[in-house]
């Protein structure tokens, strides 16, 4: 269950302050290498948010993915430059990046402003016990395939299949696995689709790379 | 609810300030050792480099930076986001086939089949090579 305690508050805002002066350093220091190693520590710091809001999964595969290998990846780019502290110079595109840096940061916070926080709100002021104890204790889904229903008790007179499950709050990792399978099976396949438009993109920046002889 | 929380992260909580301490309190003791004067400090162009003591940096520019480094852990990045899809699937695999029969499986394979398809074409290509001849 969330918890909101002095010492998740505490917790909260000094990595919140945490992520943010690093982000900040990302932008400002002139030294790559020091900037790959901030924006790892950006990473990690966010991973430690999405520990504190019960959601496991998704931060063990931020320090996997983003720590673990986007970090690797500037540190291979890091790996060839001499003069780091020279090498970042003013780019031609700077008005450009800074019209899409506006455009992306209105579309966050009008995003995060326009979205109902359903289930923060049904723990902080719902009454219905049923749904605070489906999300931090557990419950049952009934049936097979398309007719799958979700109730607090076993129903065991009903002859359909039961499967117990601990609440989201308790075991946030087999929900995404049914649901990757269930609702967003579409969505799923695409990620695979999205993978290999990434290999063969590669693939084609390192054919004009070949083609321009600087190997 | 704080015993709760605390007990269930205390032990992460105590490895994590154990992890930061120790490189901090290394470099601490080295900076101090500076002051009295025990540690000599004579810095040079070598030990100034990104991976002191390692291959000496060969460009100076990003542009020049071979793609091919970089292709290998765009190549690394697709297998671990590829593994991490398959975690929550395995965890509940079992439950699922029960559910939903074959789609469990199926749904899996096909994603599978479609992200080795790139794998393939790069095989085809013969770019998994790090010396590839040109023909």
């Amino acid at each position: 269950m969330i918890e909101n305690s002095l010492f998740t508050d505490l917790i909260f805002y000094s990595i919140s302050a945490l992520i943010i002066s690093l982000a900040i350093i990302v932008i400002f220091i002139s030294d790559i290498f020091r900037a790959a190693i901030a924006l790892a520590g950006t990473f990690l710091g966010i991973a430690v948010i999405y520990f504190m809001l019960n959601a496991e999964f998704i931060g063990a595969v931020q320090i996997l993915v983003y720590v673990g290998a986007i970090s690797v990846l500037m540190a291979f780019a890091v790996m060839f430059l001499r003069t780091l502290s020279n090498s970042a110079t003013p780019s031609s595109y700077r008005p450009f990046s800074f019209i899409i840096s506006v455009l992306v940061f209105i579309s966050f916070v009008i995003g995060i402003y326009n979205i109902e926080w359903k289930t923060i709100d049904i723990l902080d002021h719902s009454n219905d016990k049923n749904i605070v104890e489906a999300l931090s204790e557990k419950y049952y889904e009934l049936g097979y395939g398309e007719q799958i229903y979700i109730s607090n008790n076993q129903n065991i007179d009903s002859g359909l299949l039961a499967v117990e499950n601990k609440g989201v709050y308790i075991d946030s990792t087999s929900v995404i696995g049914t649901f990757l399978v269930q609702e967003y099976l579409l969505a799923f396949q695409v990620i695979g689709l999205v993978l290999v438009v990434g290999v063969v993109g590669g693939l084609l920046i390192m054919k004009e790379v070949d083609e321009d002889k600087t190997l | 609810m704080f015993e709760e929380y605390f007990r269930q992260y205390a032990i992460l909580i105590i490895f994590s300030l154990v992890a930061t301490s120790v490189p901090i309190g290394m470099l601490a003791i080295s900076f101090i050792a500076q002051l009295i004067n025990v540690r000599p400090s004579r810095p040079s162009e070598v030990k100034l480099t990104a991976y002191e003591g390692g291959m000496l940096p060969f460009e100076e520019r990003p542009e020049k930076f071979n793609f091919k480094y970089y292709y290998y852990a765009i190549l690394f990045v697709v297998f671990d986001v590829e593994a991490v899809f398959l975690i929550p699937w395995a965890v509940k695999y079992g439950i699922l086939t029960k559910q939903f029969g074959l789609v469990a499986l199926l749904g899996t394979l096909i994603f599978l089949t479609v992200a080795t398809i790139g794998y393939v074409y790069a095989w085809k290509k013969k770019k998994l090579d790090w010396i590839y001849n040109e023909k």
